[in-house]
């Protein structure tokens, strides 16, 4: 399958070495080294019926999403490929690292901007900037949150460049989704390929809901059981598995905004015996459509007042209102500067060079050489309202271009990063081809911050592609983070202990 | 438990409740149709009066026939009671209580969705029908047999109860009222007498448990009284209605609806079988039992609070 697997001039995860590869002649990265010859050791029907097994569990399970703007708003499932990504424990505590400081220096930002608002007295960042941001909500400012924490749910999007380096293609502040696929993937992998994993070390994965639950239950201070929700669109939702799936495997009700309503300034919801209190609301609903008295007046999906019992702190939502204002593509830019600015070191982890619209000399810029960059809309997420300069045509252009120029706070632009490549197989061929990937860590912020090893690798499927929106036709793998060898030995050693105990 | 969850739970029981239904009634008489000739032509329109569906049948086809009332009852998306509708609305009902059923029952039902509401069209034509017709009954066995030994007994398996024991009284009431229509002297051959009442039992699951039951002949009399009257048998009027008020029971609010409950209860149990078959009766206890399921909705799911 691996055959005539060619890295073709990227930085490819699995091979070192970026040159053409004759049989058999590039060296597989030394973390990769195993798994490659257990794939190689099993024979290819034998692979295509286990693939062809996992694909029907996925659709079996439900384990969909709703494409948008679909004439039959069909349900899919997320392509799953069964070759895992892998990354070294060292580069895992690289990432670690880098990313804990990257949302203790958002939330100091947050905090900040809803309150003194130091950081545009002091010009780090330009005040109109973020002012203008749709996402600013006015709204909570001096609002006091309990742990002082905006993003209890963080999901940012990392790429490695053509040199291997990890960069920060964006944060995800609101409602980061995906992490259900982080757990089904890992279930689905350890059915299909259990051999695989033998002496591998992968760090385990399923902790997550737990960890969530505990960030959540810690919002209602002072509260020895608090009644903590998940707040959904409702079925139709692109995510609804997802909210379904982590109410599930966190014991919590499921609620739609019909089920919840606002009386004696507590949420309640509606139940068989009468009403309910709710004291921690997990909303995978934006704010706009969180509460139509406070933001817009035509959301059905909403509890009308419920913004006003947030204020009074007689309910908890995660993530905060109002957190969108640093996850604006065009505030993005400036999320090193917060770094130094907040926490007084040195950025860990880089971000991707960005033009923003909204200053003169950098819409030039954009304007001039559209066809090089990658356009995205400041707002959007999921891959919608973007365009890839290279892959489209001049009508294409001249079109997006109209509508940056009408309104050019709302775009940003990035040169196009040739992101790193994985082997992925392929039915139609049969056969392992190179394709773009991200990864989408999960950091959870409560007491302390936690982040699952691992997270979820795209995969974008479309062959060239680089846009690995689900939405877009991308796909996932499983991502394994790999145990240190020197802790491993410990770990093995007090197992070999307690087993000599009980004999 | 959320008054949206309960009303779903109750709403799954019924669709998938009436899917079995629909797809017994369809084989058993699909396939008794073929002997008998020209005597059993009649038997198609009865079953649009089972379904209720006559009307919104005749919007959409000409002629009942052996091609029109199959397709009727079992693939038409028109018909909100056919069995492709119902279980699509099952599917539905379930997707939105993914976090409250096991996941076992849901991928019961999310299979059945993907392998028995597609590509429907060839299903008549290849003569299989009966094949389909056992599957939509496997999945309503397997469904409800996952719940019996996966679901918390708690408020939500009550209203699981409720909506298939609801949904299974109305329909043997409805499959009863059609039969007892022409009760008396009949100039048919009694083959042919024979041969309907059999097709009448079979509908409704009961034609093995009544023969172990009676040792006579297939009496109209016997039969009314075994599927109305026989607690032992799960699928009699009155199993039904007990079962509902077992149900209640263990649900908080439920006086006024258990009242109701014994009340039409003790009008079976007390009443002679000749006078529950009248039309009257059978209307009257099919109103009873459908009445139930609305003071279901009104005491739990829609409640002012």
């Amino acid at each position: 399958m691996f055959g005539d697997y060619n890295p073709n001039g990227f930085f490819d995860e699995m091979f070192d070495g970026t040159e053409p590869r004759a049989q058999g002649s590039a060296e597989p990265r030394a973390h990769y080294a195993s798994i490659l010859e257990r794939m190689n050791s099993i024979p290819k029907p034998e692979f295509e019926r286990r693939r062809a097994a996992s694909d029907l569990t996925f659709r079996n399970q439900g384990i969909t999403f709703t494409v948008y703007g679909d004439a039959q708003g069909t349900e899919r499932t997320f392509p799953f490929d069964p070759v895992p990504r892998i990354i070294p424990a060292a580069e895992w505590a690289h990432l670690e690292r880098g990313l804990t400081q990257r949302v203790l220096a958002l939330n100091a930002f947050l905090r900040d901007i809803y309150t003194n608002q130091a950081i545009l007295a002091d010009h780090v960042i330009p005040k109109e900037l973020v002012l203008s941001c749709s996402n600013f909500r006015r709204e909570v400012f001096n609002h006091k949150l309990p742990l002082g924490v905006f993003t209890h749910i963080v999901g940012s999007d990392l790429v490695r460049n053509e040199r291997g380096e990890y960069l920060v293609l964006e944060d995800n502040l609101r409602t980061p989704s995906g992490v259900s696929y982080v757990l089904a993937n890992r279930t689905a992998l350890t059915r299909t390929l259990p051999g695989l994993f033998e002496g591998m070390n992968v760090r385990p994965v399923q902790h997550y809901t737990t960890v969530l639950l505990e960030v959540l239950r810690s919002l209602a201070i002072g509260k020895e059981n608090p009644t903590v929700v998940v707040l959904t669109p409702g079925m139709y939702n692109s995510a609804y598995f997802e909210h379904a799936f982590l109410a599930q495997q966190m014991g919590v009700e499921l609620v739609e905004g019909r089920d919840l309503f606002v009386s004696d300034g507590r949420v309640w919801m509606r139940t068989t015996t009468g009403k309910a209190q709710v004291d921690v609301i997990y909303r995978r609903l934006d704010d706009d459509f969180l509460d139509p008295v406070a933001f817009r007046k035509d959301s059905a999906l909403g509890v009308p007042g419920l913004l006003e019992v947030y204020k009074n702190g007689k309910v908890a939502l995660a993530n905060a209102v109002g957190a969108g204002v640093a996850d604006d593509k065009a505030v993005y830019a400036y999320v090193p500067k917060m770094i130094e600015y907040y926490l007084g070191e040195k950025p860990i982890l880089g971000n991707v060079p960005t033009l923003l619209g909204w200053d003169k000399a950098d819409l030039e810029t954009m304007l001039s050489k559209p066809a090089e960059l990658v356009f995205k809309a400041v707002g959007e997420a999921g891959g919608y309202g973007m365009l890839v300069g290279p892959a489209s045509t001049s009508e294409e252009i001249k079109a997006y271009m109209e509508q940056v120029k009408a309104n050019p706070r709302n775009y940003i632009a990035q040169p196009v990063i040739p992101l790193s490549r994985h082997p992925t197989y392929y039915p139609d061929s049969g056969k392992m081809e190179p394709c773009h990937i991200d990864l989408r860590p999960y950091i959870l912020c409560g007491e302390k911050v936690t982040i699952i090893p691992g997270g979820l690798t795209r995969v974008a499927l479309k062959r060239g592609s680089l846009v690995v929106n689900s939405s877009q036709g991308g796909g996932s793998k499983d991502t394994w983070v790999l145990e240190e060898a020197g802790s491993q030995t410990q770990m093995q050693q007090s197992q070999q202990q307690t087993q000599q105990r009980r004999r | 438990m959320l008054s949206r969850v309960a009303e779903n739970l109750f709403w799954i029981a019924r669709y998938i409740e009436r899917a079995e239904s629909a797809s017994r009634l369809l084989d058993v008489n699909y396939y008794a149709t073929l002997e008998g000739g020209n005597l059993v032509q009649e038997q198609w329109s009865p079953l649009l009066t089972i379904t209720g569906s006559q009307e919104e049948f005749r919007q959409h086809h000409t002629k009942a026939d052996s091609k029109s009332v199959p397709f009727w009852l079992a693939f038409d998306l028109y018909n909100p009671s056919s069995i492709r509708s119902t279980l699509t609305q099952a599917r539905e009902n379930a997707r939105s209580l993914r976090d409250r059923i096991s996941s076992e029952m849901w991928e019961c039902i999310n299979k059945a969705y993907h392998e028995l509401c597609f590509d429907t069209d060839a299903i008549m034509a290849n003569d299989a029908l009966h094949e389909y017709c056992n599957r939509v009954r496997d999945t309503s066995h397997l469904f409800f047999g996952i719940a019996l030994s996966t679901l918390l007994r708690d408020e939500g398996w009550q209203f699981l109860r409720l909506g298939q024991l609801i949904e299974r009284a109305d329909n043997l009431l409805r499959i009863l009222q059609v039969r007892y229509q022409k009760t008396g002297t009949s100039v048919v051959a009694e083959a042919l007498e024979n041969h309907r009442w059999m097709a009448l039992l079979k509908t409704v699951s009961a034609y093995e448990a009544y023969r172990k039951r009676y040792h006579t002949r297939l009496e109209p009399q016997n039969i009314a009284e075994f599927l109305l009257l026989d607690s032992t048998f799960p699928r009699s009027v009155i199993y039904a209605v007990e079962g509902v008020r077992d149900s209640l029971k263990k649900l908080p609010n439920a006086q006024k609806i258990q009242r109701e409950t014994n009340w039409l209860l003790a009008r079976i149990e007390h009443a002679e079988v000749a006078d529950l078959t009248t039309k009257d009766a059978l209307e009257k206890m099919l109103a009873d039992v459908n009445s139930l399921g609305g003071m279901v909705q009104s005491t739990y799911f829609h409640l002012n609070v």
